[in-house]
């Protein structure tokens, strides 16, 4: 019995490891220089050249001053276009897969890129 | 607290003699949604300074767009605890989900105005989390 008693607190210390889910972040610099982001350039990229490379935006606010792309990665670590599905706990659309990360991009009147972010989780 | 440690330890008790627990701890698992968001994370968000522009920029894509712009909710669900049932040859364990947002507001000039975490499913009665909790 007295060697058991240390068990329980153990146990729950063991159950609760890792108890805090994904957290929203900035990607590192080192995740948002990878090959398909790697055009681009604050004040040098166009609207134009995005969507030719990109395709449809995942959303688009303020007209389309602001566009978003939704991105998920595979086990592998490639980056591959994902969608909201519905969610009826949440009954809203929403995200289910893991690792979602979520590209912004801010254009100026002109339509060339000014700022630019990547949101990850983890 | 004595009082509700012995109905919570009743309760365990009576769950386990039936096959079944309640294991009302967060495992860390998120269900639905891109991430958590913390309160640290968008302090640097300050009303009446933010932007629209910035607040994206921070948080990425939004769920939910309303009022042409001028609210922006961010959602994502955790699993709180499980209920686990169990017998001879089998078992279960259903989690049972948080919901937990993030509403930003925005006025005519685009600039932040309110910034909010709730509590709750969409379409149902939302309420705020207390200071200092995600």
């Amino acid at each position: 019995m007295g060697q058991s008693a240390p068990l329980g607190p153990l146990l729950g210390l063991a159950l609760l490891a890792g108890c805090t889910p994904p957290l929203l972040r900035q990607a590192e610099l080192a995740e948002i220089q990878v090959e398909w982001l790697a055009f681009l350039n604050d004040g040098k990229t166009t609207r134009e050249d995005v969507l030719l490379r990109l395709g449809t935006p995942s959303a688009q606010l303020e007209g389309e001053r602001i566009l978003t792309y939704a991105f998920s990665r595979d086990a592998g670590g490639a980056w591959g276009p994902v969608a909201r599905r519905w969610g009826r706990a949440q009954k809203a659309p929403i995200f289910s897969e893991r690792h979602i990360g979520s590209l912004v991009l801010v254009f100026a009147a002109d339509g060339r890129l000014v700022r630019h972010s990547l949101v990850v989780s983890g | 607290m004595r009082r509700s440690l012995g109905l919570f330890l009743g309760v365990l008790a009576l769950s386990l003699q039936a096959g079944c627990l309640i294991w009302p701890f967060p495992t860390g698992d998120l269900l639905a949604g891109r991430g958590r968001i913390t309160p640290q994370y968008v302090s640097s968000l300050q009303v009446g300074v933010a932007t629209r522009e910035d607040v994206l920029l921070r948080l990425g894509e939004p769920d939910e767009v309303l009022a042409g712009g001028k609210v922006l909710v961010y959602r994502w669900t955790e699993t709180r605890g499980f209920l686990a049932a169990g017998g001879y040859g089998g078992g279960v364990a259903v989690p049972f989900p948080g919901h937990r947002a993030l509403r930003l507001e925005f006025g005519p000039d685009a600039r932040l105005v309110r910034l909010a975490f709730e509590r709750g499913a969409p379409g149902s009665p939302t309420e705020p989390v207390p200071t200092g909790e995600s």
